[in-house]
């Protein structure tokens, strides 16, 4: 052994004398403890799934509420005015499809339930398909 | 009891915990009354409760330098928290010349002698700056090699072999001359 490694023994050794009682080591509940990298895994892979799950439920309430309430009222208003022999406003797209075509294209996904709500607020018996004006 | 390869595989429970106490925890504590002073008992029960928290298989080299590892990283951290001025640098300021280091190193042929106590021993680490004894301690008590001090400390070899030998040359000044 070399010098320094004489010395370094001696120094270990005085460093060591002292210690006297080790302290007690006191451990907290295990409780859900794993080790980190998967603690940590786990907690990203849940609060991606929570922030997805609420960025489709803001998505699907928001653009489905909004569009719902601007779909019937045109839907309300487009009917109405077909009942009453008038000239429907026509929105931008559909000004050149009959009426049939247009209340299928109001019955598509998310309209449908609209549409339901259209014939229940519009007419008892109004059947849009035979009485109003219009190709069918 | 398993051999440092084995346990650096094992599964870290209470039960480990407290074997390692029991086996290392005299080298680890007079590691932190080195490093740490009246802080010891404290960061020596955080040292444990971390690795416990980590709940993570030990990856690298042994048990001892992951120890001496955590324990400075826990001394470290305890310093920041209590926002002491930790002059990192001052290793490089200890105001000695390369000439005064070269004057006093013994000679390679004597064997080291002294009657200097535990007490003066820890008295004479405690007043080294930090980054030298942080170097002493991880090489004496953790027994872990220059190359691994560097990474840890994050400093070129050269830095940590030059931090060693200093240290070396004022704690022999310092206790040397007890005979």
């Amino acid at each position: 052994m070399t010098e320094d490694g004489f010395f370094n023994e001696f120094l270990r050794a005085k460093l060591e004398e002292e210690v006297g009682v080790i302290p007690a080591v006191t451990l907290p509940v295990a409780g859900w403890r794993m080790p980190f990298r998967r603690r940590n895994f786990r907690f990203l892979l849940a609060a991606s799934i929570a922030v997805v799950c609420c960025a489709f439920a803001v998505l699907f309430v928001w653009d489905g509420d909004q569009e719902r309430e601007c779909d019937a009222a045109q839907v309300i208003a487009f009917l109405e005015a077909c009942r009453n022999g008038e000239e429907p406003e026509a929105d931008e797209g559909v000004e050149a499809v009959n009426f049939g075509e247009r209340l299928l294209a109001w019955q598509d996904a998310p309209y449908y339930e609209t549409l339901d709500d259209v014939f229940e607020t519009c007419a008892v018996d109004f059947d849009p398909f035979t009485d109003v004006n219009g190709s069918f | 009891m398993p051999s440092d390869q084995r346990q650096v595989e094992s599964m870290i429970d209470n039960a480990f915990i407290q074997t390692l106490v029991a086996e290392h925890g005299r080298w680890l504590m007079a590691f932190l009354r080195a490093l740490a002073g009246d802080d010891a008992e404290d960061a020596f029960q955080e040292v444990w409760v971390r690795i416990y928290r980590r709940g993570e298989l030990l990856r690298d080299g042994t048990v001892k330098a992951y120890l001496a590892k955590t324990a400075r990283s826990v001394v470290i951290d305890r310093l920041r928290r209590r926002h002491l001025e930790i002059s990192l640098d001052s290793g490089d300021e200890a105001g000695e010349s390369t000439a005064d280091i070269a004057d006093s190193a013994p000679t390679p042929a004597q064997r080291f002698e002294s009657k200097a106590t535990a007490a003066d021993v820890r008295a004479a680490v405690a007043a080294l700056p930090l980054n030298w004894r942080q170097v002493v301690l991880m090489r004496i008590e953790g027994e872990m090699d220059f190359k691994e001090i560097a990474a840890e400390l994050g400093v070129p070899l050269g830095t940590v072999l030059t931090w060693m030998h200093r240290a070396t040359v004022e704690l022999k000044r310092k206790i040397g001359g007890m005979k």
